[in-house]
């Protein structure tokens, strides 16, 4: 599988689910995270998910009895995980070779 | 009501992504918008979701593109029709044989409907001032371009339906299993005339219908009974004074809202003639250039974005799993073109392997070639664009004159914005970009 294009918003959004490996996120914690717009962030989710680097499940709940939709969440792959990681630590260092300032091993 | 237009929106955004993900993505994004609270914060979702380029649908850049294209087949066809109707009784033979050739043109380019009437409408709209062209405003420009729009791209899905049914049948009954066959080729010869048919009696329905709401506003101040209006589309490509009807002005004058005129006697039929002559030319001319694009059978493929290539879901079959889609329509798309060093380099392979480098490097430096004419060229289509902008027919100077070019049916598209330094300059920008692509289109397919 050919692997995404590293822009600003795809960094965002890995380090978004980075954050709290394994935690499960919907659309709308994600675009509060990252501060992106929806129009931007499901078509990176679709290509982090076409990529193999993120997963998705539907909520499963009976939305009539709980009176609420079911949401779809996303969580990365073990694969995405050590790609997302390399991929924001490669952005760190080149950012701290800009600034001056040394980078931080690992994105929290 | 906000609730109902987010929803909407959302389904409108789902239906532009791939069929295979369309559904999820709606009642994904369905799901999503109960959660959002608040009228602006819904809007917001929803907005962003319908304006923002879908999943492998076209990018920012490729909009701009897209506008750049149809902005300048909007240009060509309004100079061309002017070229046509300055020729007096050959007009419309003229206007044919630019329709055909526009057409021609057309098979190579991928343009959308709504852009090519966002930029008609912009071109009339800026082009000839109301003053001097009493109805040429928005009021008239806007219902012609929308019921353009409407018709074709009502006549664009219908001619795709009929297209992927008679894939479908001809699949089933075989007749395609061999398309060099001589029963493929009567199958394909069929299938094409029947496009065209459809093709040219729609295309005329669009332009015919276009200019009767262009044109009504017009018929109803100057007392022009309705029933003539299927007349109106023929009769504008005709010499002024061909057949006139309606109220006649001995005196010559004219005083229609802001147009204070004076000039020969004239009908109230030679003015709304001459008025929806101005938008029925180019948009005649636009039609044949969206119509034969990629949609008939066995016809090559549309260039898009300078170069060949194949857009996931959006070939016919594709297309079909996604009954109504709104996107820009794609059709029957050949298979990516070699390049020519690959192919250089593999027919002397076959002669020599030493061969092979040399043949690869003659061809890269070919290619090449045509890159850096890039540049070059589209310095000289900005400075033509340059020199000839200020000699297209900018709009009239005086009432008088626009009543005159009205009564012998000479008025022309009205490229009033050029006379602007900042209108004249975009028009050259637009000439570059275009001549850039272009030669680097053809630098990529060679």
């Amino acid at each position: 599988m050919a692997e995404p294009r590293m822009t600003a918003s795809v960094l965002k959004v890995l380090a978004a689910l980075l954050a709290e490996m394994g935690a499960q996120r919907y659309g709308l914690q994600l675009m509060q995270a990252t501060g992106l717009p929806s129009g931007t962030l499901y078509p990176i989710l679709a290509r982090l998910e076409k990529a193999g680097w993120v997963e998705s499940r539907w909520e499963e709940i009976d939305p009539v009895a709980e009176g609420r939709p079911s949401r779809r969440y996303y969580v990365l792959t073990a694969d995405g995980a050590t790609a997302a990681r390399r991929e924001v630590e490669a952005m760190q260092q080149q950012m701290s070779r800009v600034t001056g300032m040394p980078g931080r091993a690992q994105e929290a | 009501m906000v609730e109902r237009l987010a929803r909407f929106a959302v389904r409108m955004a789902a239906r532009r992504w791939p069929a295979e993900l369309a559904g999820t993505m709606r009642e994904e994004w369905l799901a999503e918008l109960a959660y959002v609270r608040g009228a602006r914060a819904k809007l917001a979702f929803a907005g962003s979701l319908l304006v923002s380029p879908a999943l492998d649908g076209p990018s920012w850049a490729d909009r701009f593109a897209g506008l750049g294209r149809a902005a300048g087949v909007t240009l060509a066809a309004a100079v061309v029709a002017n070229l046509a109707r300055g020729s007096g009784v050959f007009a419309p033979l003229l206007l044919v044989l630019a329709a055909i050739v526009l057409a021609a043109i057309g098979r190579r380019v991928r343009v959308s409907v709504p852009l090519v009437g966002a930029a008609m409408f912009v071109f009339l709209f800026a082009g000839n001032p109301v003053p001097v062209m009493p109805f040429m405003g928005a009021a008239d420009i806007a219902p012609a371009i929308v019921t353009w729009v409407l018709v074709m791209t009502l006549l664009q899905r219908s001619l795709r339906r009929n297209q992927n049914r008679d894939e479908d049948h001809g699949r089933i009954r075989g007749r395609g299993a061999e398309p060099g066959g001589a029963r493929g080729r009567v199958a394909d010869r069929e299938r094409n005339r029947g496009y065209v048919r459809t093709a040219i009696l729609g295309g005329s329905a669009a332009v015919m219908l276009a200019t009767i709401a262009g044109s009504a506003r017009a018929a109803a101040a100057l007392g022009i009974p309705a029933w003539t209006a299927p007349a109106w589309f023929p009769l504008a490509l005709l010499p002024g004074g061909t057949v006139t009807f309606g109220p006649y002005f001995a005196d010559g004058s004219a005083a229609f809202g802001s147009l204070q005129a004076v000039g020969p006697a004239f009908h109230a039929s030679d003015i709304l003639l001459a008025n929806a002559a101005v938008m029925a030319g180019p948009l005649l001319l636009c039609t044949a250039f969206l119509l034969h694009r990629g949609g008939r059978p066995g016809q090559p493929a549309a260039i898009e974005h300078g170069v060949h290539r194949h857009q996931p879901g959006t070939d016919a079959s594709a297309r079909k799993s996604r009954p109504g889609s709104a996107a820009v329509p794609a059709l029957s798309l050949r298979p990516l073109p070699r390049l020519a060093t690959d192919a250089l380099a593999r027919r002397a392979s076959r002669l020599s392997p030493r061969l092979t480098g040399l043949a690869r490097h003659a061809a890269n430096t070919v290619a090449l070639a045509g890159r850096d004419l890039r540049l070059p060229a589209g310095l000289a289509a900005a400075l033509v664009a340059l020199a000839a902008g200020p000699k297209l027919p900018a709009s009239f100077d005086s009432g008088d004159a626009a009543l005159r070019a009205m009564v012998d049916n000479s008025a022309a598209f009205g490229f009033g914005f050029v006379e602007h330094p900042v209108g004249l300059g975009a028009v050259a920008l637009l000439a570059a970009v275009l001549v850039m692509r272009a030669v680097g289109a053809r630098a990529a397919s060679r």
